[in-house]
């Protein structure tokens, strides 16, 4: 099967007072049509960034740099060949060179978000339903003409302010579209749905809300699905419904999804394959159980071996000495990241080391996946102290 | 407790305590949060009732143990361990330390030197003004630190004592000493939680409270802090109080754990016990829900919690988990299966709560019911015997008497689990109880006498 996005060398930085911030660098995956491809990392691995660029949200002073996302959509390779041949390849297309419009129009059309935290992701002083009954509307008229696609949050400026007040009755959002809203929130599970709709977002728990993002995310019935820690900020047994039903969703709308998140439980419950993410690199890649079971990469490793298990304790947890990296440009070395955490660190590690394959798919970026640990090549103890 | 001085060494302490006696005992400790309420608000009678965010919790904390508090947000966990420590006034029960009732102390001062505090957010616990040394040595300071039976030459300077125990406590929490005149935003998370960790130590106490001390950390980093605060406690003959959400990270430390759900405790049980054999259905639902982290995950059926966790101003009567129990007990002589059971009872529930719409439904005929019956038990296959009860409970509601069909269900359907607060030995659980019949499921029926109304909380 050919895969539905094809990440290639993506590559986003910041460039704030402090210095040029590296929070993505040269990162490539490929995800399967209708699979649940998971990011895993810490805090400050790039692993939001790396979400953000692929559907090109990230904001100044952030930038992407490099890269290109070809994500397979026939029909839209079919219809801009001609204005830009260069953002065509078969029938892929890539998002970093397509036209502004066209970007625009595939955001919620094929391509949707989950944020976590669902009580900033709503507008406060809107229902629920109307929220979710633009995002329907807004994908009905992207359908309709790709061309004009306008929020009416988007581009609010005089002329508008005064047409809103000279008509305050013109509703941006037809009647079918809120019927529609309603229906979304019966399939994400609200109970009273009618009810529900008519209320604010303050009147629903971090749980319900959620639901509702999961909803109008999938307004424009969308066939990418990028989920940033879609349940880190709700309790384990909201987060166990929040899971059930993406798993849900996932096999009902066949949509391919892109997850996110520090939890290795998470991942292990609904990813296909997996991505490690450390200081904004992939360092290693592989399906579920290549990663879980047969880690190749230290860092991979150190990640498993520091989370307690709930299921039969350790008496001591083999933490992983050090803290991450900053990703400022000009304090990084051209090297493997994760040496100075290392417990294998050597000599070579001190040249970034290229992908290795480990066994078919499983790549790492770690020497060691190509061969053997040498002792005599070690880096002696204390080498990256100041 | 101890003289003005200072607290005893720690090795008399041990002496003169009797083995048995818990360090800390925590009796029906609760902390009500009240609103102010204006009055404007009494007088249009716009009265809330206060949070009840610790409601009666009773448990022992044994020298040297670490006592695991779990819980989902909001349910009092936090609130408990300020509590306990009087960071906040009790509303009500009381609280023993090394066999002193707390509330009769009139200075809490040298209760603090054997008493710290770690707080979850070492980005906020911190002040960003003070040098991370300034901020380890305030307590030595106002605590007026060595005291005379201090374990030091108590002949040199004080200021000169104070500065070395600093660079000590630093050192002992794998930090560099060098590094006491930096500031707090110079330090990464998992090195300001040190920090946090070697000032709750300043003052050499017995006891910790530990508030989700590495819940802001990542994992790698987590775990060396795990394994510090497990090298102190056996160096120091520490005793904690630890509370997380994460139920990992409890079994990995703990050597007993209380769970808590709404205000309450509804189990208490040794780690391992707790977690082999969950005797509560909140606990079972609990761990059930954590997703581990192994490729056997993905086929692991789990039954995950239904709803919400209700307002802690206003909490079911009796047990207060009814609402969500997937093992709710039913009255004796019900035909019904625990999922049907559940289906009626949340029908129930939603008339009492007046959250049923009647719009659109036709006053005048039997069609209305049957609306109803499509309506709210879409999809419930009740047997026949529980259709008419049901059906006199829909007549009134097509009447607009909400009131009438409450009662009518009420009659019928009231469960033990809503009529009496549970009790248990380990798990606050009325499965426990004599009076109920298990089934092969674990399932319960309640065979007991007839029970009165309802004995609301909110009452008392």
């Amino acid at each position: 099967m050919a895969p539905k996005l094809e990440v290639e060398g993506l590559t986003t930085r910041f460039f704030t007072e402090e210095g040029q911030i590296n929070a993505v660098e040269d990162v490539s995956f490929s995800v399967e049509e209708g699979e649940v491809f998971g990011i895993v990392g810490e805090s400050g691995s790039g692993k939001s960034v790396t979400a953000l660029s692929l559907i090109d949200l990230v904001e100044r002073p952030g930038e992407i740099v490099d890269g290109a996302v070809w994500f397979r959509s026939p029909d839209l390779a079919a219809r801009i060949e001609d204005d830009t041949p260069e953002a065509v390849d078969g029938d892929y297309v890539d998002l970093q060179s397509l036209s502004e419009g066209e970007r625009r129009a595939l955001r919620g059309t094929e391509f949707s978000t989950i944020f976590q935290d669902p009580m900033s992701s709503f507008n406060p002083s809107l229902t629920v339903g109307e929220q979710i009954a633009e995002a329907v509307e807004v994908q009905r008229r992207a359908r309709a003409n790709p061309r004009s696609v306008r929020s009416r949050t988007q581009g609010y400026g005089l002329a508008k302010f005064i047409g809103d007040s000279l008509l305050p009755t013109r509703d941006f959002v037809d009647d079918a579209s809120h019927d529609r809203a309603v229906e979304l929130l019966e399939m994400v599970g609200i109970p009273d749905p009618v009810e529900r709709a008519a209320e604010y977002p303050h009147q629903f728990s971090g749980g319900m809300l959620q639901r509702a993002m999961i909803a109008q995310a999938l307004a424009g019935e969308p066939s990418v699905l990028v989920a940033d820690e879609p349940t880190t900020a709700l309790d384990v047994t909201i987060q166990a419904q929040v899971l059930d039903l993406l798993a849900e969703l996932q096999e009902d709308t066949g949509m391919t999804t892109v997850l996110i998140t520090h939890n290795l439980g998470v991942i292990a419950r609904m990813a296909d394959r997996v991505g490690v993410m450390y200081a904004g690199e992939v360092v290693e890649r592989g399906t579920l159980e290549d990663v879980f079971d047969e880690p190749a990469h230290p860092y991979t490793q150190g990640l498993l071996g520091s989370s307690p298990d709930l299921d039969g304790a350790a008496d001591r947890l083999d933490p992983i000495p050090g803290n991450v990296p900053s990703l400022v440009d000009r304090e990084m070395d051209d090297r493997c990241y994760f040496a100075d955490r290392c417990p294998k660190a050597m000599g070579e590690c001190l040249e970034k080391p290229p992908e290795f394959a480990v066994d078919g798919e499983h790549t790492a970026m770690c020497y060691l996946a190509d061969h053997d640990y040498e002792e005599a090549d070690a880096l002696e103890e204390g080498y990256f102290d100041e | 407790m101890s003289d003005e001085h200072g607290p005893t060494p720690v090795s008399e302490r041990t002496d003169a305590m009797a083995a048995d006696r818990p360090l800390v005992r925590v009796r029906n400790l609760q902390k009500h949060f009240d609103r102010e309420d204006s009055i404007l608000d009494r007088l249009l009678g716009d009265t809330t009732n206060p949070v009840r965010a610790v409601d009666g919790v009773s448990f022992d904390i044994r020298e040297g143990e670490t006592l695991g508090l779990v819980g989902e947000s909001g349910c009092g966990k936090s609130t408990t361990g300020e509590t306990l420590l009087r960071l906040l006034d009790p509303t009500g029960g009381k609280v023993e330390y090394d066999g002193e009732d707390l509330a009769e102390h009139e200075d809490l001062f040298s209760f603090r030197r054997r008493a710290g505090v770690v707080f979850q957010d070492p980005f906020s616990s911190l002040d960003p003004r003070m040098t991370v040394g300034a901020s380890i040595r305030q307590p030595l300071d106002i605590h007026d630190w060595p005291w005379p039976h201090s374990d030091v030459d108590t002949s040199r300077p004080k200021g000169e004592l104070r500065r070395e125990r600093v660079a000590d406590l630093m050192e002992r929490v794998g930090l560099s000493a060098d590094q006491l005149d930096r500031y707090p935003n110079e330090f990464s998370g998992g090195q300001r939680q040190r920090v946090g960790i070697a000032r709750a130590l300043a003052l050499d106490p017995e006891f910790l409270v530990l508030d989700e001390p590495t819940s802001a950390l990542d994992v790698s980093v987590q775990a060396q802090v795990l394994n510090l605060l497990e090298d102190l406690q056996d160096d120091f003959d520490l005793t904690y109080l630890f509370i997380s959400h994460d139920l990992s990270v409890i079994r990995h430390i703990c050597d007993r754990v209380a769970v808590m759900y709404l205000g309450e405790i509804v189990e208490v049980a040794p780690t391992e016990e707790l977690f082999a054999n969950p005797q509560h259905p909140y606990t079972e639902a609990l761990l059930e829900s954590v997703p581990r982290a192994s490729t056997d995950e993905r086929d692991r059926d789990i039954e995950p919690l239904t709803g919400d966790v209700p307002s802690p101003r206003n909490p079911p009567s009796g047990c207060r988990f009814r609402t969500r129990c997937p093992k709710v007990i039913p009255p004796a002589d019900l035909e019904l299966t625990q999922p049907q059971y559940r289906a009626v009872m949340d029908v129930r529930r939603r008339i009492e709560n007046r959250d049923v719409s009647l719009d659109g439904l036709d006053s005048s005929g039997g069609d209305a019911v049957e609306t109803l019956f499509d309506r709210l038990l879409e999809g419930v296959d009740l047997p026949a015997s529980e259709r008419p009860h049901l059906r006199e409970a829909f007549e009134a509601l097509v009447e607009g008497d909400f009131e009438a069909a409450a009662e009518t269900l009420r009659e019928r359907y009231a469960s033990v689990c809503e009529r009496r607060h549970p009790d248990g030995e380990r798990a606050a659980c009325h499965l426990d109880a004599d009076d109920v019949r298990l089934d092969a499921d674990g399932n319960g029926v309640w065979v007991g006498e007839e029970l009165d109304a309802p004995v609301t909380d909110t009452d008392s």
